[in-house]
């Protein structure tokens, strides 16, 4: 029979992943673990794929650490099936540099393996994100303009 | 306890709208759906929340034949879960304004009710899509930095 993760230790993963502490979220990660963060790595530099144990706790301890004095992370929904497990979450935190509070919505689309997360695909709304990390809003064309027919669909 | 949602009438629902059968989508959205794409309004305009049947049928419709032609929809990955289902999608589609092709991948929250979605969250890349729709690579405003540091987590 094939594995299907159970929503406990879904739970607990998500628990520990929201404290961003290495020693509690690395008992859930696999070591071939593979990690995407979709996203303009010119202006998110944690964007991109992120290969290994090491690098994905590495990512999410250190460079968090340096720069986001505190953090919340709740999921608003969990989905789980199988090995699979998507969730929509609502992350925020305080830029060290300035106290900004900075927040916006993300989906986590994994897959586990032997209870560990082998991979991970981050969808945020990153034009959001980057205005917030900015603290400004990005320069659009000149002929840019809303409802000017430029229209895609999801 | 909630209705579980059958795998079948998931992907009989994706099979619909991949095809963008507008009729056929009809049947699977409840009269009192709450349709919501996250990401910036003032740059793509389909994104916020739409109430009702009538207005996410227009969006899906009416606005998407207006502005581009869907080449592939192709769901990746399609996750269910009680009254939940979870889908990662790519998406490619050409403008009609120039003829260029767009592309990227999108996450789908749906909860169902008695059959139909009472409710969708889609999130998607939004950067990425709003420099495809625009055309031009997005910018920082003068002096703004650009990885110097700050960093938001996923």
């Amino acid at each position: 029979m094939s594995y299907s993760v159970s929503r406990a230790l879904v739970d607990a993963f998500y628990k520990a992943y929201a404290t961003r502490e290495a020693d509690k979220v690395a008992p859930y990660i696999h070591d071939d673990v593979e990690w995407t963060i979709s996203g303009p790595v010119d202006f998110l530099p944690f964007c991109g794929t992120h290969r290994g144990k090491a690098n994905v706790l590495d990512l999410i301890e250190h460079q968090v650490k340096a720069v986001l004095r505190t953090f919340s992370f709740v999921p608003d929904e969990v989905v789980v099936d199988g090995d699979q497990v998507a969730m929509l979450s609502r992350q925020s935190a305080k830029r060290t540099k300035d106290g900004c509070t900075v927040s916006y919505r993300v989906a986590n689309i994994m897959r586990f393996c032997d209870d560990k997360v082998i991979e991970n695909l981050s969808l945020i709304d990153s034009f959001d994100a980057v205005e917030q990390v900015l603290g400004q809003q990005l320069t659009l064309p000149c002929d840019a303009r809303p409802d000017d027919g430029a229209l895609v669909t999801v | 306890m909630s209705e579980a949602v059958p795998r079948g009438l998931v992907e009989a629902f994706y099979k619909a709208y991949a095809a963008r059968d507008l009729a056929k989508v009809a049947e699977f959205i409840a009269d009192d759906v709450e349709w919501t794409i996250i990401g910036p309004v003032d740059v793509l305009g389909f994104c916020g929340t739409r109430r009702g049947k009538a207005a996410a049928l227009d969006m899906i419709g009416r606005q998407i034949s207006e502005t581009y032609q869907v080449v592939s929809f192709v769901p990746e990955a399609i996750l269910v879960d009680g009254e939940w289902a979870a889908t990662i999608n790519r998406l490619s589609a050409r403008l009609n304004a120039d003829g260029r092709m767009i592309g990227f991948r999108l996450a789908h929250f749906l909860r169902f009710r008695g059959g139909k979605i009472v409710e969708n969250q889609a999130i998607i890349d939004s950067f990425d899509a709003a420099e495809q729709v625009l055309g031009q690579h997005l910018s920082a405003p003068c002096g703004a930095p650009v990885g110097d540091g700050e960093l938001v987590t996923v």
